[in-house]
């Protein structure tokens, strides 16, 4: 399914609580949330700064 | 800014300038008309997003374009730094009236 | 149209082209009848005198009427007047079911007949009852209403509205508004303005305008930009566009408020001047201020779902969603997956353009049984990932993994894509005047009043004259008189703010009553001749936009199955020449440019022909020649040029048995 390593993580959309991959590998590879159960789970932005400019 | 001759024939002068619109354009323009020498003068902007203003111009009889250009630009600086005179004293009163 | 649309069906929002007066519109009051049991009705009719049919004597079917359920002949009555008024009081006192509509014709030679309705699809609407030349609906109704002690089905209930359907509306007599009611009127309307459907009933001033241009704008209503919901953010629709900047439009009509169209209005208001502008407006053109633009108007964003999947197959294979590697069959490039994180998902925020991988996937080969036939083992894992479209870029928005119904793992990924108006962009007001951008001025250049103020958009005066468009001109002009006073017009249908009201109030706020203003150039700086027509309309962003559809094609793919170029942007695909383009070239006798177009730019193909037999001779490759099987030693092949597309018509043809022979002389 999702082969990911290194700190990626995602969040429930429903009680934003942080899911990190590699529990998800744990609890059988199925797409859950830790916390509430809840099946759709958002990615997380990365920490880059990112430069827009105004036009 | 830069300029491009096109066109240069007896009494005939037609020049391309870069990166001007009608801000200077206009005021040329309106200036060589003022000139009894001048038979023609004119100015285009082929297209505002892709291409430069081409003034046109063309004189009576034996003057020379080159000369009445000069001329009329020189006629738009004076007056230009006459007005921006006035109006900097103008400026100048109101304020000392404000103050007062 | 016919007479009985008034009030239910919208004489205005039909669409033009094939569809035209097939699709129809439900006008704002009417509403659909649903069925009341037949059998109700009929016990209700028996006990009032109706004879039943089989029952009545020879001389109550010859004098006394027809009474008729649904069509159905049920009986007969001796005095068909009292009958249906007893009926009709008693739905209004709420004895008999509301949704059941009595008609009653009484023709010079037939004999009277009574019509009961009580099926279902009737389009009825609602009207106000009057009794002896007096409405029923007082102030006090009013009163409850407004304080919320009364809803509708109070105003149904205690006989103050009923609803009449098309047939029993040719027994009653409508009077069009309060003042006009006499003593002979039965019912009186509600408004006028119901007859209108939900698009027209935006449109300010409609009764000034030619009708075609109100059916218009009711079409391209539904094509303007606004914020279609507010939780757009945490939505998955696959194309969505939403208007940054929304304005509730200052020239308002009563249906927009009970419609809820303020709580999320689809355009803005605009400082509208109509002058031939430097030529740049001409053909419905529109010049816009650029400075406006780079103060957010007209601003949208576009966004985009792209999705995956990653299938279970048989045999335990599966898609893998991964960054794939360079050997994979189908490797794009190592730059398309620059984007891709170690899940093989893009990250959020990151800046795509048309080909870049969204969503890294392989996936095992098609069709393996046919391998493991042959025990060869296949070949590997090929690259199915998915890209931005070709033609677009954006930004990746948010991005959205969960599980299939089948369990397998979805990826949703939302791109955005703002969209800042330019050159090609569609532009509507609100009575058919769509157009594109012309050009955009820098606001130095547009031509200022004396107050400084300067049009954000330009609209050239040829636009008018033939359209007969006057609403525009008194929504502009309501429009200038609201912002002056601080308060919203009313443009609603047939109760609008009079003109002669806006020319006094243009005069209050000094300004001309004409709504001309003295303007002067701002190229040159000189006072126009002629005062210019300024005003305030409300202009509709369309989800029309050139970014959209802008597209160019020099060479590409091509079909497999005619081996011409592929249809649409998409695909990259080129357009076509057809029939009626082919007709011009001949009428200018253009051969040679004909037979580029025809051949060399599309299914240009050598095809080799026996000269003898004239079927398409075939290529044998142990012999390295073209020969042909029905000759064998007499064939004499030549080669053809032809369409593709027309080798497939012989091979098609002989499929059905049919036998093209191709008759082949020397080229002279």
């Amino acid at each position: 399914m999702s082969e990911a390593s290194e700190g990626l993580s995602y969040e429930c959309v429903r009680c934003s609580a942080k899911v990190a991959t590699e529990e998800l590998k744990l609890r059988g590879g199925g797409i859950k949330c830790t916390f509430c159960g809840y099946r759709i789970l958002r990615k997380v932005r990365p920490p880059v700064i990112k430069r827009v400019s105004a036009e | 800014m830069n300029v491009k001759i096109l066109n240069r024939k007896e009494n005939e002068l037609k020049i391309e300038i870069e990166n001007e619109g009608h801000t200077f354009c206009n005021v040329v323009q309106k200036a060589l008309l003022k000139d009894k020498k001048v038979d023609l003068a004119g100015y285009s902007i082929p297209h505002p997003l892709t291409a430069n203003p081409v003034i046109y111009l063309r004189t009576k009889n034996k003057s020379k374009p080159e000369t009445v250009l000069r001329k009329a630009v020189a006629k738009v600086q004076k007056d230009t730094k006459s007005f921006r005179a006035a109006f900097d004293n103008a400026l100048k009163v109101y304020k000392d009236q404000a103050t007062l | 149209m016919h007479p009985t649309h008034w009030g239910r069906l919208c004489p205005n929002e039909t669409p033009e082209g094939s569809n035209c007066g097939l699709v129809k519109n439900l006008a704002l009051s009417a509403c659909i009848s649903v069925a009341v049991n037949v059998e109700k009705v009929r016990q209700v009719l028996y006990p009032m005198g109706v004879t039943p049919a089989p029952d009545s004597n020879r001389e109550l079917r010859l004098s006394g009427a027809k009474i008729f359920i649904n069509g159905s002949l049920i009986g007969h009555h001796p005095y068909p007047s009292e009958l249906v008024s007893e009926l009709r009081d008693r739905r209004r006192r709420g004895e008999i079911s509301s949704e059941i509509n009595v008609a009653h014709f009484k023709t010079m030679d037939r004999r009277e007949e009574i019509y009961v309705n009580c099926d279902e699809g009737r389009v009825r609407r609602p009207l106000i009852i009057v009794e002896k030349g007096v409405s029923m609906l007082q102030p006090e109704h009013v009163e409850k209403i407004r304080s919320g002690e009364w809803s509708w089905e109070d105003l149904v209930k205690n006989a103050i509205i009923e609803y009449i359907d098309a047939e029993e509306e040719e027994n009653i007599y409508v009077a069009l508004n309060l003042d006009a009611i006499s003593p002979k009127h039965t019912h009186v309307e509600l408004s006028s303005y119901t007859i209108l459907g939900i698009c027209a009933s935006l449109i300010p001033y409609p009764e000034h305008n030619q009708s075609p241009r109100n059916s218009y704008e009711a079409a391209m209503a539904k094509q303007a930009l606004g914020v279609y919901t507010t939780n757009f953010i945490y939505r998955v629709d696959s194309r969505s566009h939403v208007l940054h900047y929304p304005q509730i439009s200052i020239v308002k009509t009563k249906p927009m408020e009970i419609l809820g169209y303020n709580h999320r209005p689809s355009g803005q208001n605009c400082v509208v001047a109509i002058i031939s502008f430097e030529g740049y407006n001409m053909e419905d053109a529109l010049v816009f201020n650029k400075a406006s633009i780079e103060r957010g108007l007209g601003r949208s964003t576009f966004f985009r779902i792209y999705e995956a999947e990653s299938r279970q197959y048989l045999g335990g294979l599966k898609d893998r969603f991964i960054i794939p590697e360079a050997g994979i069959r189908g490797f794009r490039g190592e730059q398309y997956y620059r984007l891709l994180e170690s899940d093989g998902i893009v990250s959020l925020e990151a800046s795509t353009v048309g080909g870049d991988v969204l969503i890294g996937r392989i996936s095992p080969p098609r069709f393996l049984e046919e391998y493991k036939e042959f025990e060869v083992k296949g070949p590997s894992m090929r690259d199915t990932s998915v890209d931005v479209r070709q033609s677009e870029a954006g930004i990746v928005d948010d991005i959205f993994i969960t599980e299939s119904n089948e369990g397998n793992k979805l990826v949703k990924v939302r791109v955005r894509d703002q969209r800042i108006p330019e050159l090609g962009d569609k532009f509507a007001s609100r009575h058919g005047q769509k157009g594109v951008i012309g050009m955009i001025v820098p606001q130095e250049d547009m031509p200022f009043a004396e107050s400084g103020i300067v049009p954000d958009i330009i609209v050239n005066p040829h636009a008018i004259p033939s359209r007969m468009t006057i609403g525009q001109f008194l929504e502009s002009m309501a429009g200038k008189m609201a912002a002056a006073r601080g308060r919203s017009a009313d443009g609603t249908p047939f109760v609008n703010e009079k003109s002669s009201e806006i020319k006094q109030t243009l005069k209050d706020y000094g300004f001309s009553h004409t709504g001309r203003e003295v303007f002067y150039s701002g190229i040159t700086g000189e006072k126009f001749v002629a005062d210019i027509f300024v005003g305030i309309v409300y202009y509709q962003k369309l989800h029309h936009m050139v970014s959209d559809k802008v597209h160019a094609r020099a060479r590409g793919q091509v079909q497999m199955l005619t081996r011409q170029p592929t249809e649409g942007r998409a695909r990259g695909g080129g357009l076509r020449f057809g029939e009626m383009e082919r007709d011009c070239l001949i009428g200018h006798g253009a051969a040679m440019l004909l037979r580029d177009r025809l051949l060399e730019e599309s299914d240009k193909y050598l095809l080799y022909v026996c000269e003898n037999c004239g079927y398409i001779a075939y290529f044998d490759i142990k012999r390295r020649a073209y020969v042909c099987r029905i000759c064998e030693d007499d064939a004499q092949i030549s080669p053809v040029v032809i369409s593709y597309a027309f080798k497939l018509l012989l091979q098609e043809l002989m499929s059905l048995c049919v036998a093209p022979k191709l008759k082949l002389t020397e080229r002279a």
